[in-house]
């Protein structure tokens, strides 16, 4: 293994320290904060990237290693886990409402049993110390009543006994208030406390008030069963996140909990009519628009890159603002053609004196998307067949001339094929970028025009991933782990075609 | 060679440790309450309550706003416990949402502070019977005219508006009559003036079992007044992206809140604030009132923070004093009655003023899709349909009010 040329000694040592030094701070950093936060997961990768990172770069038997490194954590970071996260996702009923662990939905449901007696009954609240336990000094809102409220009950105290500042109880006999610093660290011990009364509630703490609470929900741990003790509503765990009433399954207590229910959302994709239909239309429609754009793309590239080939006048000049539409960052572009289509104030309309409605019809908004991304891609094209279009031996060309053939000819039989053998992986990633191109659909079209009226949930523009992004984000109401089964779908499609693909092309065979 | 990697490692991990000592945060932030809020509430807030100590003692405020209303739904839609806020503030709808989700805790309020403000403004924060936010302040727009081209008298009736558009289209170039800046939602006085809405009342109360999108009177009235004789828009009525015609001064009522006043003013519009005006001089047109609200999330418990966030909401958010300092940095009509009632300013009383003729805004209800599509895209979706594509009224709003109607049905029951 070579040296960098001319960086080794005690200069190559000192920047390996350094370098080492700042990226073992950062990971440090990064595991203190993740620990701090009960990151799990990712608190043990951290550490096995600190512990990994330094075994290779201090040792001389790793030299390999060293360089690969950097991109295996990016490969593994941002790739293999929010791939392998996506799948694991898709297998369970993940959505609004279903999103939290299955303790702490229980734990909120129970919470949410507890409810306040008729009269709303209230009271200041000071949380103090009586002989070092934790008590709460309450006065009622109503009668002015004073008491110690401990884990063990309540008692009375005689007016006698309690100090009052403004009309406010502040002390009482034998009870040492905790001072603002010592409550605030105590938060979760206050917050979670709760005195008996006496009478089967609890007075809980609600920040500088307290309030008396029952606890309305029965849970039965042998039957699994929650029973509202108000309305005699039995509710039971229906396995799919959710305790439901036994007697009217959609009746739910709120909120459910993530659970895991393997296929369902793959089946309910292919199976449930409201869902497959507006699949099926838009994979198509992805499918089509994929294909579309990079043909589209590709023959105006390569149609410019033959033209601008030959000695033209201005030629460096045509060539440099055929650069143009690529330097621009293309969401600019994006909203800006769609400035201008319009249908009221839009340049388009206006320049030819039309009122042509390019987004609400589904075929025209279509076409805008098509020509928009023309627009943002055809420069890439030109550019790279401009490059390969110049790597074609002259003496082909040549030769072929000589044997009488004509310029269409040579071009569709010796450029062209040769062409596409050298640009064959590009238009496959092409194909595979425009199959996700989130960007060019949701800032144009933003999936539309959807006809709603008519039962339709998906825009007539919508492509796998918007209506992807639809399904997790695009309403009060996500479904993230149907989305997960749509992205694994995705994934495999992709995946499929471009290996299909490569292998047709023999790409990797050349490499 | 031992001891010379053994020199070199030393060396890299006293330099690891001296970078990180600044590197790691100091740990005084778990006392921290975050209070996360949008583009328009964030900076107001950041001035009043960012860095204060004293409104819940022990506890330093920190204020977190995002660039917009979208950004900040999009950051709570995926926040999880490690880097979610302790409270949040926005519309109503947050309260459905995070009362179904979990992520909001349940409120159990004492009764000064239920008392202090409206009913209607509890029953926005609430989902399934149960309270999740305390009220902020109202959420509303008004009817906004352009004095230099109508005169500095409000139109009294609907039909003046109209009169004005169809007379002076031509001459002034007008480019609509009436424009709602917020789209399907700020559109919502254009619908009631004309006899239509969303649902129907029942004395006080809403009637969710009949839609009045498609009732006749509303059907009737559009035709007379936004429609021409062979059913295609006159152009009176505008929704979408209209905002910088009337800043333009080309066209003469919008309907927008207290939001896009200074922008209005900016542009240089003399400009008067009212309520819609109705059918006849006695009758005005409905707009959505909505409140915003700041809400407890169930993070704060993990925080260790909850008692302290608690203390925020309730004794500042939800007090006459914190709401009124809000109102006058935000220009919004207070929540707070007793804040409400020390207002001074013009346009908060106007916007305030307009309230009163407002209708409730029940998320749950708008926002529910039973029927394929919410209440703002089903909307959408008609008037495109009648005032671009010229397609009947009376069949779209009877398709419109059929999805609608499963959407009310299913809310209802969750109410």
């Amino acid at each position: 293994m070579h040296r960098l040329a001319g960086f080794t000694g005690l200069p190559a040592q000192i920047a390996k320290i350094i370098f080492m030094a700042i990226a073992d701070a950062a990971l440090v950093a990064m595991f203190f904060a993740s620990l701090s936060k009960h990151g799990g997961l990712l608190t043990i990768v951290i550490a096995i990237i600190f512990i990994v990172t330094n075994i290779v770069y201090f040792s001389p038997r790793t030299v390999p290693l060293k360089f690969l490194l950097p991109g295996l954590i990016l490969l593994i970071t941002f790739v293999v886990v929010p791939v392998a996260y996506t799948i694991q996702m898709s297998a369970f009923n993940y959505r609004t409402g279903n999103e939290i662990s299955q303790p702490e939905a229980f734990k909120q449901i129970m919470s949410q049993g507890l409810q306040p007696d008729a009269a709303n009954t209230s009271f200041d609240f000071l949380v103090g110390r009586v002989d070092g336990k934790l008590v709460g000094l309450i006065t009622n809102q109503a009668d002015h009543t004073s008491a110690i409220a401990t884990e063990s009950g309540v008692t009375p105290l005689a007016p006698a006994d309690v100090k009052i500042i403004d009309g406010r109880v502040v002390g009482a006999s034998g009870f040492t208030a905790l001072t603002p610093d010592e409550a605030a660290n105590l938060d979760s011990t206050i917050s979670n406390l709760k005195f008996p009364d006496g009478h089967g509630a609890y007075i809980s703490p609600q920040g500088d008030s307290a309030i008396l609470l029952t606890q309305t929900y029965l849970y039965d741990k042998k039957k699994g069963t929650i029973t509202d003790t108000l309305s005699g509503e039995v509710f039971k765990d229906n396995g799919v996140g959710n305790f439901a009433n036994t007697k009217d399954s959609h009746q739910l207590l709120q909120p459910g909990w993530k659970a895991f229910n393997t296929f369902a959302n793959y089946t309910h994709l292919f199976t449930d009519p409201v869902v497959r239909g507006p699949f099926i239309g838009v994979f198509v429609w992805t499918t089509i628009f994929a294909f579309t754009t990079v043909i589209m793309m590709f023959s105006v590239g390569l149609l410019l890159a033959i033209v601008l080939n030959q000695k033209l006048r201005f030629r460096r000049f045509y060539r440099s603002i055929l650069i143009l539409p690529y330097a621009i960052p293309s969401f600019m572009s994006i909203l800006i053609w769609g400035g201008m289509f319009n249908r009221q104030y839009g340049a388009i309309n206006g320049l030819f004196h039309t009122h042509i409605d390019w987004f609400n019809n589904p075929w025209l908004a279509k076409a805008t998307i098509l020509i928009v991304n023309l627009w943002l891609g055809f420069p890439y094209f030109y550019l790279v067949s401009s490059g390969a279009l110049q790597a074609i031996p002259a003496e082909l060309e040549e030769a072929a001339s000589i044997d009488g053939a004509k310029t269409s000819t040579i071009l569709r039989l010796i450029k062209l094929p040769l062409l596409l053998q050298i640009l064959s992986p590009l238009l496959i990633s092409s194909f595979a970028f425009n199959f996700n191109n989130f960007n060019i659909v949701y800032l144009l079209t933003g999936g539309g025009p959807t006809d709603v009226l008519h039962g339709k949930t998906a825009g007539a523009t919508d492509i796998l991933i918007t209506y992807t992004y639809k399904t997790a984000f695009g309403s009060a109401e996500q479904n993230l782990g149907l989305a997960c089964a749509i992205s694994v779908i995705i994934f495999f499609i992709i995946g499929s075609i471009s290996m299909w693909s490569l292998k047709r092309s023999k790409v990797l065979e050349q490499i | 060679m031992i001891n010379k990697r053994f020199g070199i490692v030393s060396a890299v991990a006293a330099a690891a440790l001296a970078v990180t000592g600044f590197a790691v945060p100091a740990h005084a932030a778990a006392r921290t309450i975050t209070v996360w809020a949008d583009d328009q509430r964030g900076p107001q807030l950041t001035k009043l309550i960012d860095g204060n100590t004293s409104i819940a003692p022990g506890y330093v405020i920190k204020v977190k706003y995002f660039s917009s209303l979208d950004a900040l739904q999009s950051a709570w839609d995926k926040s999880t416990a490690a880097g979610g806020p302790d409270v949040l503030t926005g519309p109503a709808s947050f309260a459905s949402q995070g009362g179904k989700s979990g992520k909001l805790q349940y409120l159990r309020l004492l009764a000064t502070t239920t008392a202090g403000i409206p009913t209607s403004g509890w029953a926005s924060m609430s989902y399934q019977r149960r309270i999740y936010g305390v009220p902020l302040d109202v959420d509303t727009t008004a009817f906004v005219w352009n004095k230099d081209l109508f005169g500095t008298s409000a139109p009294a009736t609907f039909g003046d508006m109209v009169n004005y558009y169809n007379t002076n289209k031509t001459a002034k170039g007008l480019k609509g009559g009436i424009c709602a800046f917020e789209g399907t939602w700020g559109s919502h006085a254009v619908l009631t003036a004309l006899g239509g809405g969303a649902w129907a009342t029942k004395g006080a109360n809403a009637d969710y079992s009949k839609v009045v999108l498609n009732s006749p009177a509303f059907i009737a009235n559009a035709k007379k007044y936004l429609l021409d004789s062979s059913g295609k828009s006159t152009g009176f009525f505008q929704w979408d992206g209209c905002a910088d015609a009337f800043k333009a001064g080309k066209i003469p009522f919008a309907i927008t809140g207290a939001w896009n006043f200074d922008g209005i003013a900016s542009a240089k519009i003399n400009y008067g604030l009212g309520a819609t005006p109705g059918l006849t001089a006695s009758t005005k047109g409905a707009q959505w009132v909505n409140y915003s609200g700041a809400f407890l999330t169930t993070y704060s418990a993990t925080h260790g923070v909850q008692g302290g966030a608690l203390k925020l909401v309730q004794g500042y958010f939800a007090s006459a004093e914190g709401q009124l300092a809000m109102s006058l940095a935000s220009k919004r009509p207070p929540a707070n009655t007793a804040a409400a009632s020390k207002i001074t300013d013009p346009s908060t009383l106007a916007v305030g003023l307009a309230a009163q003729t407002g209708t409730p805004q029940v998320s749950p209800a708008l926002d529910d899709k039973a029927g394929g599509s919410n209440w703002y895209d089903t909307l959408g979706s008609a008037y495109t349909d009648i005032f671009v594509k010229g397609k009947d009224i009376t069949a779209t709003l009877n398709a419109a009010a059929a999805i609608l109607a499963k959407n009310f049905a299913d809310a209802a029951a969750n109410l």
